[in-house]
Order: structure tokens, then C-alpha cells, then sequence
């Protein structure tokens, strides 16, 4: 097959990716690692060089637009960081260790049941109403505060961050799924938020996905400067999953999300159990 | 917890500022990244997908010597280099922004945070990337 072709399919698997993925809420990394690996042959490390790259390229794009709207929390994102970016470069150590160890099937075996458990958590229902605990004195002290309108009931809705300590240790463990295998660790970012933090959920899921592109970049930067991206494979996957996360945003009020999210979960696990026998060494 | 006002949304400096380092950073590594991989797949007609993943073509550019002479010759493998530089560069020039622009508005707390995290970027990224390759 001629590289001018592989690169078109790439650039294809790219689109879908990040339209599914958007549509989903979980982002096209997830679909991208494993199609990689499993459809194009690619080694281990590479595949997830490509879709951390790719994972930063969307955030990036979607978190300019989340933080000019007024929608992501820039000041909580920024102050977050603080835990995910060592949780994403004491990942990708790991996973640049198991490589370097010839461990990679402990690493596809590790990424299959990341991905299994990712769907039960996507289908949790929203954080139900409950009491929040009062403002912790390290959320008094940096102000991490802020309102968002609520077009759907036409009101200003005020939210004061609740307890950063346990939101803290979650974003160091979301970092380090991320660093590990390049995928965004949306999941556990917007449960943190929601959970400990007590921040609307459209406010969380924004400021997620503006928090996103600095954690992986902590990744990225590490495996591009080990060698481990290739821009040949990236251009095509970074772009394609871009274009497609725009479209997914855009189609998401046209089109039945809940069937679509429900397809793009049944892939992510079968996907997920073709890498745990793969890891365990089943043809 | 909640007041009726207006649906006006109003856009802080800090968001604008941090918004606009994205889009260009973006837009910049965009351009770069087709215009190298253009330039990448005219100069090398016969590279077949396996050859460019066996030898990834950006290796001997990531040294600076390296990277500097592959731009002055203009080979298109150093320009692939600074694209994907460029947008792994983004994000982090972002939490510049954001310390430099948080400190300016007397958020000392916050811009002491992020300039941190600043750091611990730029110090992991640069040492952690050459000791593991």
C-alpha cells in the first residue's frame, strides 16, 4: 500500500475518531491508540506518541473556544494543573520504562481494562443533588470561584470550589492514565469536578477539556524528545481528529448522541478486550 | 446559590489573552505541520508507511545542531520537527500567559501556581525526553 494511501486512511481514522469521540464525551484517544495498534501495525509507544498529540491538538482547539466563551474556569483549571501535569510525567516515565523493559504486553493488557473501565464510568449518571460541604480554606484563600449562565433556566448560577484535596489526588491519578497511554483522562478530570469540586457540570466538563492539552502536553513534549513521535503518522491523525471533534461538535443537536455514544462505547470495548488477549499473547 | 440576571456573558481579560495564545499557536502549528508533510512526501516519492515508522524521520533533528542545520539546508523532516514543537509548545506557552497575565492582576497565589507548573513542564519535558529516548 503506498504511503500517500495509509496516510489518507489515517487521516480518515482520525475524523472518525474525534467525531465519535465527541459525541461520546470522551474524546477521540480513546478509539486512537488502539486502532493504531491493532489496524496499522504500529508499535506500542508510537501509537500513543500519535494520539497524545493528537488528544492536545483537540483540547487546544476546543479549549480556545471553551475559555473565550466564558465557559471553562481558567483560574481552577490553572490551579489543578498543578497535580496532573506530575501525574502525566510520572505516566509517561512508566510507560517509556515498560517499553524500554520490553513490557509492552503488561502495558496493552493495562490499556485493555483502562479502556473496559471507561465505559461503565461514561455511562454514570450525572452527580445526583446533594448537599456540598462548605469551601475548603485553600479554595477561600486563591478565590476558586466564578458564576456561568444557565440558558436553560435564564439564571446566573454561582459555584465556589468544595475540597481541592481529593480533587487533587484524582487529577495526579487522571495525569498519570493520561501520560501513561495518551489519552485525555476526561473522565476522571470531569468527575473530580463535578464530585469534590461541586462545579456545574457544563463549567466541568469545559474546564476539562481546557486542562486536557497542558497535561498531555507534559507527555508529548517527554515522548517527543525521547523519539517517539512521528510527525509523518501525527500530521494526518492530529488533523483528522480535529476536524472530526468540530464536527461531532456541531452534529451533536442534529443527531440521536445517545445511539451514536453507545456505538463508540461497544467499540471501545471490544477494542479494549482485543488488547488484553493481544497482551496476553492470544493471536 | 443562584440570581436572575441578564444573559450577557462577559469574557475576563485573562480568558481572552489565554484563548488567543491557543488559537495562534494553534493556527501557527496547523500551517506547518501540512505545508512539512507536503514538502516531506514530494522530496521522498518512494518512502513506503513502514520505512517512516521503522525510521522515524525527525530523529536526527531533535539535537539542536541538528535541528538548526536541517532548517538552514530546508529539509522538510526538520520543518515536520517544529511543527509538532509548535503545538506540544502551545499549551505550555499558555500557563506562561497565564502566570505572567495573573501576577499582573495581583493574583500572586495563583501566579505562583501556574508559573510552577510552568517550570515542572519545561524541567520534565527537557530532562525526563533525552534520559528515556
Amino acid at each position: 500500500m503506498s504511503l500517500d494511501l495509509v496516510l489518507a486512511l489515517l487521516l480518515g481514522t482520525g475524523v472518525a475518531a474525534g467525531f465519535l469521540g465527541s459525541l461520546s464525551g470522551l474524546g477521540g484517544g480513546v478509539l486512537l491508540v488502539p486502532i493504531l495498534v491493532v489496524g496499522f501495525q504500529l508499535p506500542l509507544v508510537d501509537a500513543i506518541g500519535a494520539s497524545a498529540v493528537s488528544v492536545l491538538a483537540t483540547s487546544t482547539t476546543t479549549g480556545a473556544a471553551y475559555a473565550g466563551a466564558g465557559l471553562a474556569d481558567v483560574r481552577i483549571g490553572m490551579f489543578l494543573e498543578i497535580a496532573t501535569v506530575p501525574g502525566a510525567l510520572v505516566g509517561v516515565t512508566s510507560t517509556l520504562l515498560l517499553a524500554h523493559l520490553d513490557l509492552t504486553s503488561a502495558l496493552l493488557v493495562a490499556l485493555g481494562v483502562v479502556l473496559l473501565l471507561t465505559v461503565p464510568a461514561s455511562l454514570r449518571e450525572g452527580a445526583k443533588e446533594r448537599p456540598l460541604p462548605p469551601a475548603d480554606a485553600r479554595s477561600r484563600r486563591l478565590r476558586l470561584e466564578g458564576s456561568v449562565y444557565d440558558e436553560r433556566d435564564h439564571v446566573r448560577v454561582e459555584y465556589q470550589a468544595r475540597r481541592t484535596s481529593p480533587a487533587l489526588g484524582t487529577m495526579f491519578a487522571a495525569g498519570m492514565v493520561s501520560g501513561m497511554f495518551g489519552i485525555g483522562g476526561g473522565v476522571l478530570k470531569v468527575l473530580a469536578l463535578e464530585r469534590f469540586l461541586g462545579l456545574p457540570t457544563k463549567v466541568a466538563t469545559a474546564t476539562s477539556n481546557f486542562m486536557i492539552g497542558v497535561t498531555v502536553a507534559a507527555s508529548a513534549g517527554v515522548l517527543l524528545l525521547a523519539g517517539d513521535v512521528n510527525p509523518v503518522v501525527v500530521a494526518p491523525v492530529a488533523l483528522g481528529t480535529v476536524v472530526g471533534s468540530l464536527g461531532g461538535s456541531r452534529a451533536l443537536p442534529r443527531l440521536d448522541s445517545r445511539a451514536l455514544g453507545f456505538l463508540f462505547l461497544a467499540v471501545v470495548a471490544a477494542l479494549g478486550v482485543e488488547l488484553i488477549l493481544r497482551g496476553l499473547g492470544f493471536p | 446559590m443562584t440570581e436572575p440576571t441578564a444573559g450577557a456573558v462577559t469574557v475576563d481579560p485573562l480568558r481572552r489573552r489565554i484563548a488567543a495564545v491557543l488559537r495562534a499557536g494553534l493556527v501557527a502549528s496547523a500551517v506547518l505541520l501540512v505545508a512539512a508533510l507536503l514538502l516531506f512526501l514530494a522530496r521522498h516519492p518512494d518512502e513506503s508507511f513502514v520505512d517512516v515508522v521503522q525510521n522515524n524521520p525527525i530523529r536526527g533533528y531533535l539535537s539542536l545542531p541538528g535541528f538548526a542545520s536541517g532548517v538552514e539546508g530546508g529539509h522538510s523532516q526538520a520543518f515536520l520537527t517544529l511543527a509538532v514543537l509548535v503545538l506540544v509548545a502551545t499549551p505550555i506557552a499558555r500557563v506562561a500567559a497565564g502566570a505572567y497575565y495573573l501576577r499582573r492582576s495581583g493574583d500572586r497565589p495563583l501566579a505562583r501556581i501556574a508559573a510552577a507548573v510552568f517550570v515542572l513542564l519545561l524541567i520534565g519535558i527537557l530532562v525526563l525526553g533525552p534520559l528515556l529516548s
